[in-house]
Protein backbone atom coordinates (compact mmCIF):
# COMPACT_ATOMS: atom_id res chain seq x y z
CA UNK A 1 0.00 0.00 0.00
CA UNK A 2 1.25 3.29 -1.03
CA UNK A 3 1.79 6.33 1.16
CA UNK A 4 0.56 8.90 -1.35
CA UNK A 5 -2.07 11.23 0.08
CA UNK A 6 -4.94 12.51 -2.05
CA UNK A 7 -5.61 16.24 -1.90
CA UNK A 8 -8.05 18.59 -3.61
CA UNK A 9 -6.77 21.45 -5.75
CA UNK A 10 -9.28 24.24 -5.09
CA UNK A 11 -8.82 25.63 -8.61
CA UNK A 12 -11.49 23.13 -9.64
CA UNK A 13 -13.92 24.95 -7.35
CA UNK A 14 -12.74 28.46 -8.27
CA UNK A 15 -16.28 29.70 -8.83
CA UNK A 16 -17.27 28.69 -5.32
CA UNK A 17 -14.39 30.13 -3.32
CA UNK A 18 -14.65 33.85 -3.98
CA UNK A 19 -16.41 34.63 -0.70
CA UNK A 20 -15.61 33.56 2.89
CA UNK A 21 -18.93 31.66 3.10
CA UNK A 22 -18.23 29.87 -0.15
CA UNK A 23 -14.74 28.86 0.94
CA UNK A 24 -16.06 27.53 4.24
CA UNK A 25 -18.72 25.52 2.42
CA UNK A 26 -16.05 24.04 0.16
CA UNK A 27 -13.87 23.06 3.13
CA UNK A 28 -16.92 21.42 4.69
CA UNK A 29 -17.83 19.47 1.58
CA UNK A 30 -14.26 18.38 0.94
CA UNK A 31 -14.05 17.15 4.50
CA UNK A 32 -17.29 15.22 4.02
CA UNK A 33 -15.86 13.62 0.88
CA UNK A 34 -13.13 12.16 3.04
CA UNK A 35 -10.24 14.39 2.12
CA UNK A 36 -8.10 16.30 4.64
CA UNK A 37 -5.70 18.16 2.36
CA UNK A 38 -6.26 21.01 -0.06
CA UNK A 39 -4.20 23.21 -2.31
CA UNK A 40 -5.21 26.88 -2.24
CA UNK A 41 -5.55 28.36 -5.70
CA UNK A 42 -7.70 31.17 -7.06
CA UNK A 43 -9.11 31.85 -3.61
CA UNK A 44 -10.96 35.18 -3.59
CA UNK A 45 -8.44 37.93 -2.89
CA UNK A 46 -10.90 39.65 -0.53
CA UNK A 47 -10.90 36.71 1.87
CA UNK A 48 -8.65 37.58 4.85
CA UNK A 49 -5.73 35.26 5.50
CA UNK A 50 -6.75 34.95 9.15
CA UNK A 51 -10.10 33.63 8.12
CA UNK A 52 -8.38 30.86 6.16
CA UNK A 53 -6.18 30.12 9.18
CA UNK A 54 -9.28 29.72 11.31
CA UNK A 55 -10.87 27.47 8.71
CA UNK A 56 -7.87 25.17 8.55
CA UNK A 57 -8.05 24.78 12.33
CA UNK A 58 -11.81 24.38 12.49
CA UNK A 59 -11.93 21.76 9.74
CA UNK A 60 -8.51 20.27 10.50
CA UNK A 61 -7.59 20.84 6.90
CA UNK A 62 -4.00 20.67 5.79
CA UNK A 63 -2.77 23.00 3.06
CA UNK A 64 -0.09 21.21 1.05
CA UNK A 65 0.84 24.03 -1.31
CA UNK A 66 -0.67 27.14 -2.87
CA UNK A 67 -0.77 28.87 -6.17
CA UNK A 68 0.04 32.46 -5.35
CA UNK A 69 0.03 35.41 -7.74
CA UNK A 70 3.47 36.17 -9.14
CA UNK A 71 3.09 39.85 -8.26
CA UNK A 72 2.78 38.96 -4.59
CA UNK A 73 5.63 36.46 -4.72
CA UNK A 74 7.92 39.13 -6.14
CA UNK A 75 6.67 42.21 -4.28
CA UNK A 76 4.95 41.07 -1.11
CA UNK A 77 7.01 38.08 -0.06
CA UNK A 78 7.40 38.66 3.72
CA UNK A 79 3.63 38.88 4.16
CA UNK A 80 3.06 35.90 1.90
CA UNK A 81 5.54 33.85 3.93
CA UNK A 82 3.82 34.89 7.12
CA UNK A 83 0.43 33.86 5.76
CA UNK A 84 1.76 30.50 4.62
CA UNK A 85 3.30 29.90 8.02
CA UNK A 86 0.03 30.67 9.72
CA UNK A 87 -1.62 28.08 7.48
CA UNK A 88 1.05 25.55 8.29
CA UNK A 89 2.06 25.42 4.65
CA UNK A 90 5.71 25.52 3.74
CA UNK A 91 5.53 25.71 -0.01
CA UNK A 92 4.59 28.71 -2.13
CA UNK A 93 3.51 27.65 -5.57
CA UNK A 94 3.14 29.43 -8.87
CA UNK A 95 0.44 28.44 -11.37
CA UNK A 96 2.36 29.83 -14.34
CA UNK A 97 4.70 32.69 -15.17
CA UNK A 98 2.90 35.73 -16.51
CA UNK A 99 3.02 36.90 -20.10
CA UNK A 100 5.47 39.55 -18.97
CA UNK A 101 7.98 36.69 -19.10
CA UNK A 102 6.40 34.17 -21.46
CA UNK A 103 6.07 36.56 -24.36
CA UNK A 104 9.86 36.88 -24.51
CA UNK A 105 10.58 33.19 -24.96
CA UNK A 106 14.02 32.12 -23.86
CA UNK A 107 15.05 35.58 -22.70
CA UNK A 108 11.83 35.77 -20.70
CA UNK A 109 12.54 32.53 -18.87
CA UNK A 110 16.08 33.63 -18.07
CA UNK A 111 14.67 36.84 -16.64
CA UNK A 112 12.11 34.81 -14.72
CA UNK A 113 14.76 32.60 -13.14
CA UNK A 114 16.87 35.66 -12.30
CA UNK A 115 13.98 37.61 -10.80
CA UNK A 116 13.11 34.66 -8.62
CA UNK A 117 16.60 34.26 -7.21
CA UNK A 118 16.07 36.57 -4.19
CA UNK A 119 12.71 34.90 -3.58
CA UNK A 120 14.32 31.47 -3.54
CA UNK A 121 17.01 32.73 -1.17
CA UNK A 122 14.42 34.19 1.20
CA UNK A 123 12.33 31.03 1.15
CA UNK A 124 15.40 28.93 1.81
CA UNK A 125 16.22 31.07 4.86
CA UNK A 126 12.69 30.39 6.09
CA UNK A 127 12.94 26.66 5.47
CA UNK A 128 10.33 26.84 2.75
CA UNK A 129 10.16 25.83 -0.89
CA UNK A 130 8.96 27.36 -4.12
CA UNK A 131 6.87 25.14 -6.39
CA UNK A 132 6.62 25.73 -10.14
CA UNK A 133 3.52 24.26 -11.77
CA UNK A 134 4.19 23.20 -15.33
CA UNK A 135 1.93 22.79 -18.34
CA UNK A 136 3.11 21.94 -21.83
CA UNK A 137 4.56 25.22 -22.99
CA UNK A 138 7.75 24.60 -21.02
CA UNK A 139 8.58 21.94 -23.60
CA UNK A 140 9.40 24.43 -26.30
CA UNK A 141 13.03 23.96 -27.29
CA UNK A 142 15.47 26.82 -27.03
CA UNK A 143 19.07 26.32 -28.09
CA UNK A 144 18.36 22.64 -28.57
CA UNK A 145 17.04 22.09 -25.07
CA UNK A 146 13.60 22.07 -23.47
CA UNK A 147 12.87 25.08 -21.31
CA UNK A 148 11.74 22.65 -18.64
CA UNK A 149 15.22 21.16 -18.50
CA UNK A 150 16.66 24.65 -18.12
CA UNK A 151 14.30 25.22 -15.21
CA UNK A 152 15.42 21.98 -13.58
CA UNK A 153 19.11 22.58 -14.10
CA UNK A 154 19.47 26.31 -13.63
CA UNK A 155 17.68 26.55 -10.31
CA UNK A 156 18.43 25.61 -6.71
CA UNK A 157 17.41 21.95 -6.30
CA UNK A 158 16.87 22.42 -2.59
CA UNK A 159 14.29 25.19 -2.84
CA UNK A 160 13.05 25.45 -6.44
CA UNK A 161 10.56 22.58 -6.63
CA UNK A 162 7.98 21.49 -9.16
CA UNK A 163 4.32 20.61 -9.46
CA UNK A 164 3.82 18.47 -12.53
CA UNK A 165 0.46 17.79 -14.05
CA UNK A 166 -0.57 14.41 -15.44
CA UNK A 167 -2.93 15.92 -18.00
CA UNK A 168 -0.60 18.50 -19.48
CA UNK A 169 2.20 15.97 -19.81
CA UNK A 170 -0.19 13.69 -21.67
CA UNK A 171 -1.52 16.52 -23.77
CA UNK A 172 1.96 17.24 -25.04
CA UNK A 173 2.82 13.59 -25.62
CA UNK A 174 5.66 13.79 -23.12
CA UNK A 175 6.96 10.76 -21.23
CA UNK A 176 5.69 11.76 -17.81
CA UNK A 177 7.47 9.08 -15.82
CA UNK A 178 10.82 10.22 -17.20
CA UNK A 179 10.10 13.74 -15.98
CA UNK A 180 8.87 12.62 -12.57
CA UNK A 181 12.25 10.96 -12.15
CA UNK A 182 14.07 14.07 -13.35
CA UNK A 183 12.63 16.10 -10.47
CA UNK A 184 13.35 13.46 -7.85
CA UNK A 185 12.99 14.89 -4.35
CA UNK A 186 11.89 18.18 -5.88
CA UNK A 187 8.17 17.53 -6.09
CA UNK A 188 5.96 17.13 -3.02
CA UNK A 189 2.66 17.75 -4.78
CA UNK A 190 1.60 16.53 -8.19
CA UNK A 191 -1.60 17.47 -9.97
CA UNK A 192 -3.69 14.56 -11.14
CA UNK A 193 -6.62 14.51 -13.49
CA UNK A 194 -7.66 12.36 -16.38
CA UNK A 195 -7.38 12.79 -20.13
CA UNK A 196 -10.79 12.14 -21.62
CA UNK A 197 -11.39 12.33 -25.33
CA UNK A 198 -14.38 13.30 -27.36
CA UNK A 199 -15.27 14.45 -30.83
CA UNK A 200 -15.33 18.18 -31.26
CA UNK A 201 -17.80 19.98 -33.48
CA UNK A 202 -15.75 19.21 -36.58
CA UNK A 203 -15.41 15.53 -35.72
CA UNK A 204 -11.81 15.81 -34.64
CA UNK A 205 -10.71 14.04 -31.53
CA UNK A 206 -9.84 16.41 -28.72
CA UNK A 207 -8.39 15.66 -25.32
CA UNK A 208 -10.02 17.42 -22.39
CA UNK A 209 -9.50 17.43 -18.65
CA UNK A 210 -11.58 14.74 -17.04
CA UNK A 211 -12.46 12.96 -13.83
CA UNK A 212 -9.93 10.34 -12.76
CA UNK A 213 -11.18 6.91 -13.70
CA UNK A 214 -13.11 8.12 -16.73
CA UNK A 215 -10.27 8.78 -19.13
CA UNK A 216 -7.23 7.28 -20.80
CA UNK A 217 -4.31 7.88 -18.44
CA UNK A 218 -2.93 4.63 -17.10
CA UNK A 219 -1.96 5.58 -13.55
CA UNK A 220 -0.22 2.62 -11.84
CA UNK A 221 3.28 3.20 -13.30
CA UNK A 222 2.91 6.96 -12.72
CA UNK A 223 2.02 6.46 -9.06
CA UNK A 224 4.93 4.04 -8.64
CA UNK A 225 7.29 6.68 -10.00
CA UNK A 226 5.76 9.28 -7.67
CA UNK A 227 6.40 7.13 -4.68
CA UNK A 228 9.97 6.36 -5.69
CA UNK A 229 10.79 10.02 -6.10
CA UNK A 230 9.34 11.44 -2.91
CA UNK A 231 5.98 12.83 -4.02
CA UNK A 232 3.69 13.13 -1.01
CA UNK A 233 0.40 14.54 -2.23
CA UNK A 234 -1.67 13.95 -5.32
CA UNK A 235 -3.85 17.00 -5.79
CA UNK A 236 -6.99 16.24 -7.78
CA UNK A 237 -7.78 18.95 -10.26
CA UNK A 238 -10.23 19.22 -13.11
CA UNK A 239 -10.12 22.44 -15.09
CA UNK A 240 -13.39 21.92 -16.83
CA UNK A 241 -16.21 19.86 -15.36
CA UNK A 242 -19.11 18.76 -17.51
CA UNK A 243 -21.23 18.24 -14.39
CA UNK A 244 -21.23 19.38 -10.77
CA UNK A 245 -17.54 19.91 -9.88
CA UNK A 246 -18.09 18.55 -6.39
CA UNK A 247 -19.35 15.30 -7.87
CA UNK A 248 -16.41 15.15 -10.26
CA UNK A 249 -14.03 15.60 -7.34
CA UNK A 250 -15.84 13.04 -5.25
CA UNK A 251 -15.75 10.43 -8.03
CA UNK A 252 -12.11 11.22 -8.76
CA UNK A 253 -11.26 10.89 -5.07
CA UNK A 254 -12.85 7.44 -4.87
CA UNK A 255 -11.02 6.35 -8.03
CA UNK A 256 -7.71 7.80 -6.85
CA UNK A 257 -7.96 6.15 -3.44
CA UNK A 258 -8.53 2.84 -5.20
CA UNK A 259 -5.51 3.42 -7.42
CA UNK A 260 -3.37 4.29 -4.41
CA UNK A 261 -4.48 1.22 -2.51
CA UNK A 262 -3.74 -1.23 -5.31
CA UNK B 1 13.92 -9.61 -33.84
CA UNK B 2 17.19 -8.79 -35.62
CA UNK B 3 15.18 -7.98 -38.70
CA UNK B 4 13.25 -4.97 -37.40
CA UNK B 5 13.27 -2.98 -40.60
CA UNK B 6 12.57 0.67 -41.30
CA UNK B 7 10.20 1.92 -43.98
CA UNK B 8 9.09 5.33 -45.17
CA UNK B 9 5.45 6.25 -45.44
CA UNK B 10 4.82 7.23 -49.03
CA UNK B 11 2.01 9.52 -47.90
CA UNK B 12 4.69 11.83 -46.48
CA UNK B 13 5.87 12.37 -50.06
CA UNK B 14 2.41 12.82 -51.52
CA UNK B 15 3.30 16.13 -53.15
CA UNK B 16 6.16 14.33 -54.93
CA UNK B 17 3.85 11.62 -56.29
CA UNK B 18 1.75 13.54 -58.77
CA UNK B 19 2.50 11.34 -61.80
CA UNK B 20 4.03 7.96 -62.52
CA UNK B 21 7.48 9.36 -63.27
CA UNK B 22 7.51 11.25 -59.97
CA UNK B 23 6.45 8.17 -58.04
CA UNK B 24 9.32 6.11 -59.43
CA UNK B 25 11.84 8.85 -58.80
CA UNK B 26 10.59 9.41 -55.26
CA UNK B 27 10.87 5.69 -54.52
CA UNK B 28 14.43 5.67 -55.82
CA UNK B 29 15.29 8.60 -53.58
CA UNK B 30 13.72 6.83 -50.58
CA UNK B 31 15.95 3.85 -51.29
CA UNK B 32 19.01 6.08 -51.64
CA UNK B 33 18.32 7.55 -48.20
CA UNK B 34 18.76 4.07 -46.79
CA UNK B 35 15.21 2.97 -46.10
CA UNK B 36 14.57 -0.78 -46.27
CA UNK B 37 10.99 -0.42 -47.36
CA UNK B 38 8.06 1.77 -48.12
CA UNK B 39 4.43 1.96 -47.14
CA UNK B 40 2.52 2.19 -50.43
CA UNK B 41 -0.50 4.41 -50.31
CA UNK B 42 -2.64 6.42 -52.69
CA UNK B 43 -0.79 5.77 -55.94
CA UNK B 44 -2.97 2.99 -57.38
CA UNK B 45 -4.66 5.44 -59.74
CA UNK B 46 -1.39 7.12 -60.72
CA UNK B 47 0.78 4.17 -61.66
CA UNK B 48 -0.02 0.57 -62.52
CA UNK B 49 1.01 -2.00 -59.98
CA UNK B 50 3.10 -4.00 -62.47
CA UNK B 51 5.57 -1.30 -63.34
CA UNK B 52 5.66 -0.17 -59.73
CA UNK B 53 6.55 -3.69 -58.61
CA UNK B 54 9.24 -3.95 -61.29
CA UNK B 55 10.81 -0.69 -60.21
CA UNK B 56 10.74 -1.63 -56.53
CA UNK B 57 12.48 -4.90 -57.35
CA UNK B 58 15.07 -3.10 -59.43
CA UNK B 59 16.01 -0.65 -56.71
CA UNK B 60 15.69 -3.23 -53.92
CA UNK B 61 12.99 -1.49 -51.91
CA UNK B 62 10.53 -3.72 -50.06
CA UNK B 63 6.90 -2.93 -49.30
CA UNK B 64 5.93 -3.17 -45.64
CA UNK B 65 2.24 -2.58 -46.19
CA UNK B 66 -0.25 -1.27 -48.66
CA UNK B 67 -2.90 1.11 -47.44
CA UNK B 68 -6.35 1.62 -48.92
CA UNK B 69 -9.66 2.93 -47.82
CA UNK B 70 -12.17 0.37 -46.61
CA UNK B 71 -14.42 1.14 -49.59
CA UNK B 72 -11.81 -0.29 -51.96
CA UNK B 73 -12.48 -3.76 -50.59
CA UNK B 74 -15.88 -3.83 -52.29
CA UNK B 75 -14.78 -1.96 -55.39
CA UNK B 76 -11.46 -3.57 -56.12
CA UNK B 77 -10.76 -6.62 -53.97
CA UNK B 78 -8.86 -8.42 -56.73
CA UNK B 79 -6.73 -5.34 -57.29
CA UNK B 80 -5.74 -5.28 -53.63
CA UNK B 81 -4.87 -8.97 -53.65
CA UNK B 82 -2.94 -8.55 -56.89
CA UNK B 83 -0.94 -5.65 -55.45
CA UNK B 84 -0.09 -7.70 -52.40
CA UNK B 85 1.16 -10.52 -54.64
CA UNK B 86 3.17 -8.22 -56.91
CA UNK B 87 4.73 -6.31 -54.01
CA UNK B 88 5.28 -9.49 -52.03
CA UNK B 89 3.59 -7.86 -49.04
CA UNK B 90 1.13 -9.60 -46.76
CA UNK B 91 0.04 -6.54 -44.81
CA UNK B 92 -2.99 -5.06 -46.48
CA UNK B 93 -4.27 -1.90 -44.86
CA UNK B 94 -8.01 -1.39 -44.78
CA UNK B 95 -8.00 1.98 -43.07
CA UNK B 96 -9.81 2.94 -39.95
CA UNK B 97 -13.51 2.86 -39.08
CA UNK B 98 -15.39 5.13 -41.52
CA UNK B 99 -17.46 7.96 -40.09
CA UNK B 100 -20.68 6.50 -41.47
CA UNK B 101 -20.51 3.79 -38.84
CA UNK B 102 -21.07 6.59 -36.34
CA UNK B 103 -18.03 5.58 -34.41
CA UNK B 104 -19.14 7.18 -31.19
CA UNK B 105 -21.82 4.66 -30.41
CA UNK B 106 -21.59 0.98 -29.54
CA UNK B 107 -24.13 -0.15 -32.16
CA UNK B 108 -22.14 1.41 -35.00
CA UNK B 109 -19.04 -0.36 -33.80
CA UNK B 110 -20.83 -3.70 -33.61
CA UNK B 111 -22.04 -3.35 -37.22
CA UNK B 112 -18.57 -2.36 -38.32
CA UNK B 113 -16.94 -5.26 -36.52
CA UNK B 114 -19.36 -7.76 -38.08
CA UNK B 115 -18.51 -6.41 -41.51
CA UNK B 116 -14.79 -6.21 -40.94
CA UNK B 117 -14.73 -9.82 -39.78
CA UNK B 118 -15.98 -10.89 -43.19
CA UNK B 119 -13.37 -8.67 -44.83
CA UNK B 120 -10.59 -10.11 -42.68
CA UNK B 121 -11.76 -13.62 -43.58
CA UNK B 122 -11.59 -12.86 -47.32
CA UNK B 123 -8.02 -11.59 -47.05
CA UNK B 124 -7.03 -14.38 -44.74
CA UNK B 125 -8.23 -16.92 -47.34
CA UNK B 126 -5.74 -15.34 -49.76
CA UNK B 127 -2.95 -15.62 -47.20
CA UNK B 128 -2.98 -11.90 -46.44
CA UNK B 129 -3.30 -9.91 -43.24
CA UNK B 130 -6.07 -7.34 -43.18
CA UNK B 131 -4.68 -4.44 -41.16
CA UNK B 132 -6.73 -1.89 -39.26
CA UNK B 133 -5.23 1.57 -38.73
CA UNK B 134 -5.64 2.68 -35.14
CA UNK B 135 -6.21 6.41 -34.80
CA UNK B 136 -7.62 8.23 -31.77
CA UNK B 137 -11.38 7.90 -32.04
CA UNK B 138 -11.15 4.27 -30.89
CA UNK B 139 -10.31 5.63 -27.46
CA UNK B 140 -13.30 7.85 -27.00
CA UNK B 141 -15.50 6.35 -24.37
CA UNK B 142 -18.98 5.79 -25.69
CA UNK B 143 -20.17 8.23 -23.06
CA UNK B 144 -18.04 11.07 -24.32
CA UNK B 145 -19.54 11.59 -27.76
CA UNK B 146 -19.05 15.30 -27.56
CA UNK B 147 -22.16 16.89 -28.86
CA UNK B 148 -24.53 14.88 -26.73
CA UNK B 149 -22.59 15.61 -23.62
CA UNK B 150 -22.83 19.31 -24.27
CA UNK B 151 -26.32 19.78 -25.62
CA UNK B 152 -28.55 17.01 -24.33
CA UNK B 153 -26.83 16.31 -21.16
CA UNK B 154 -28.34 13.52 -19.14
CA UNK B 155 -26.61 12.98 -15.86
CA UNK B 156 -27.99 9.50 -15.21
CA UNK B 157 -27.00 8.27 -18.64
CA UNK B 158 -23.56 9.84 -18.28
CA UNK B 159 -22.85 7.94 -15.09
CA UNK B 160 -24.00 4.70 -16.66
CA UNK B 161 -21.88 5.22 -19.75
CA UNK B 162 -18.80 6.48 -17.97
CA UNK B 163 -18.12 2.96 -16.82
CA UNK B 164 -18.45 1.80 -20.44
CA UNK B 165 -15.72 0.74 -22.78
CA UNK B 166 -13.91 1.94 -25.87
CA UNK B 167 -14.40 1.10 -29.51
CA UNK B 168 -10.83 -0.14 -29.28
CA UNK B 169 -11.78 -2.84 -26.77
CA UNK B 170 -14.64 -4.01 -28.93
CA UNK B 171 -12.54 -4.31 -32.06
CA UNK B 172 -9.68 -6.09 -30.28
CA UNK B 173 -12.04 -8.55 -28.58
CA UNK B 174 -14.54 -8.85 -31.40
CA UNK B 175 -12.12 -9.93 -34.12
CA UNK B 176 -9.91 -12.97 -34.61
CA UNK B 177 -6.30 -12.48 -33.60
CA UNK B 178 -4.91 -14.45 -36.58
CA UNK B 179 -7.07 -12.64 -39.10
CA UNK B 180 -7.24 -8.96 -38.21
CA UNK B 181 -4.04 -7.05 -37.55
CA UNK B 182 -3.38 -3.52 -36.34
CA UNK B 183 -1.18 -0.70 -37.43
CA UNK B 184 -0.39 1.83 -34.72
CA UNK B 185 0.68 5.43 -35.11
CA UNK B 186 2.47 7.20 -32.28
CA UNK B 187 0.95 10.54 -33.19
CA UNK B 188 -2.60 9.24 -32.91
CA UNK B 189 -1.92 7.34 -29.70
CA UNK B 190 -0.63 10.53 -28.13
CA UNK B 191 -3.69 12.37 -29.33
CA UNK B 192 -5.83 9.73 -27.64
CA UNK B 193 -3.85 10.11 -24.44
CA UNK B 194 -3.04 6.42 -24.14
CA UNK B 195 0.37 4.98 -23.53
CA UNK B 196 1.75 3.40 -26.73
CA UNK B 197 3.66 0.77 -24.76
CA UNK B 198 0.44 -0.42 -23.08
CA UNK B 199 -1.35 -0.69 -26.40
CA UNK B 200 1.53 -2.60 -27.98
CA UNK B 201 1.48 -5.04 -25.06
CA UNK B 202 -2.25 -5.59 -25.56
CA UNK B 203 -1.70 -6.44 -29.21
CA UNK B 204 1.26 -8.80 -29.07
CA UNK B 205 1.46 -10.72 -32.35
CA UNK B 206 -1.18 -8.55 -33.98
CA UNK B 207 1.04 -5.64 -35.01
CA UNK B 208 3.41 -6.04 -37.92
CA UNK B 209 3.92 -2.36 -38.70
CA UNK B 210 4.11 0.55 -36.30
CA UNK B 211 4.30 4.10 -37.56
CA UNK B 212 6.60 6.57 -35.84
CA UNK B 213 5.53 10.17 -36.11
CA UNK B 214 6.74 12.88 -33.78
CA UNK B 215 5.57 16.29 -32.68
CA UNK B 216 7.27 19.28 -31.18
CA UNK B 217 5.86 21.94 -28.91
CA UNK B 218 6.18 25.38 -30.46
CA UNK B 219 5.48 28.81 -29.10
CA UNK B 220 2.03 30.14 -29.66
CA UNK B 221 1.66 33.86 -29.89
CA UNK B 222 -1.93 34.04 -28.73
CA UNK B 223 -2.41 31.45 -25.99
CA UNK B 224 0.51 30.03 -24.07
CA UNK B 225 -1.69 27.42 -22.39
CA UNK B 226 -2.26 25.80 -25.75
CA UNK B 227 1.10 25.87 -27.47
CA UNK B 228 1.19 24.69 -31.05
CA UNK B 229 1.92 21.02 -31.51
CA UNK B 230 3.55 20.70 -34.91
CA UNK B 231 4.91 17.80 -36.94
CA UNK B 232 8.64 17.40 -36.88
CA UNK B 233 11.37 14.92 -37.74
CA UNK B 234 11.06 11.70 -35.79
CA UNK B 235 13.35 11.79 -32.79
CA UNK B 236 13.50 15.59 -32.76
CA UNK B 237 10.24 16.07 -30.88
CA UNK B 238 8.81 15.16 -27.50
CA UNK B 239 7.88 11.51 -28.03
CA UNK B 240 10.08 9.04 -26.23
CA UNK B 241 10.74 6.44 -28.94
CA UNK B 242 13.63 4.86 -27.06
CA UNK B 243 11.23 3.69 -24.37
CA UNK B 244 9.22 1.75 -26.97
CA UNK B 245 12.02 -0.45 -28.21
CA UNK B 246 12.07 -2.90 -25.28
CA UNK B 247 8.34 -3.46 -25.83
CA UNK B 248 8.68 -3.74 -29.60
CA UNK B 249 11.20 -6.47 -29.05
CA UNK B 250 8.58 -8.74 -27.48
CA UNK B 251 5.63 -7.75 -29.62
CA UNK B 252 6.46 -9.34 -32.97
CA UNK B 253 6.58 -6.02 -34.83
CA UNK B 254 8.51 -6.37 -38.09
CA UNK B 255 8.52 -2.87 -39.49
CA UNK B 256 8.87 0.66 -38.23
CA UNK B 257 7.34 3.03 -40.73
CA UNK B 258 8.49 6.61 -40.49
CA UNK B 259 6.08 9.35 -41.43
CA UNK B 260 5.56 13.08 -41.21
CA UNK B 261 2.47 14.81 -42.51
CA UNK B 262 3.67 18.40 -42.72
CA UNK B 263 7.17 19.67 -43.24
CA UNK B 264 8.94 22.88 -42.47
CA UNK B 265 11.81 22.07 -44.84
CA UNK B 266 12.52 19.71 -47.73
CA UNK B 267 10.64 16.45 -47.00
CA UNK B 268 13.53 14.36 -48.31
CA UNK B 269 15.92 16.08 -45.93
CA UNK B 270 13.55 15.69 -43.00
CA UNK B 271 12.81 12.04 -43.71
CA UNK B 272 16.51 11.36 -44.00
CA UNK B 273 17.09 12.98 -40.61
CA UNK B 274 14.27 10.92 -39.11
CA UNK B 275 15.79 7.71 -40.44
CA UNK B 276 19.17 8.53 -38.94
CA UNK B 277 17.59 9.37 -35.56
CA UNK B 278 15.71 6.08 -35.40
CA UNK B 279 18.73 4.09 -36.54
CA UNK B 280 20.75 5.57 -33.69
CA UNK B 281 18.07 4.64 -31.15
CA UNK B 282 17.66 1.19 -32.71
CA UNK B 283 21.39 0.51 -32.67
CA UNK B 284 21.39 1.45 -29.00
CA UNK B 285 19.05 -1.47 -28.41
CA UNK B 286 20.92 -3.85 -30.71
CA UNK B 287 17.84 -5.09 -32.49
Amino acid sequence: MSKLIPAIQLYTLREYIQTPEGLELCFKRIKEMGCDVVQLSRVGSMIPADFITDLTKEYEMEICVTHSPLERILNDLPKLIEEHKSWGCNSIGLGNPTRWYLDDGYEGYCRFIKDLEPVIKELKANGMTFAYHSHTFEFVKYHGKYMYDFLIEETDPETFHFIQDSFWMKWGGINHIKYIKKVKNRMEVMHVKDYTTRLDHFHFVEGITGTIGEGNIYYPPILDACEETGVKYLAIEQDRCLRDPFECLEDALVALKQLIQN
Amino acid sequence: MEDLKIAAQLFSFRSYCRNSKDVLETLSRIREMGYDGVEIEGVDKIIDANSLAQHLKKIGLKVCSTRSRLSRVELDFTGMVEEARLFDCQNVGIGTIPADYAFNNPQGWQQYIEYINTVAKRFSAKGLRATYSVEAHEFIKFSDCGLRAVYTFDEQQFKKDAAGSYGFDSIVDGTESEKLFFELDTFWLAKAGVSPADIIRQLVGRIKVIRFRDQRIAESSYDFFYPVKEDCEVGKGVFDFASLFPVLKESGVEWISIGQNYFTRDPFESMSTSLKQIQIIKDGYKI
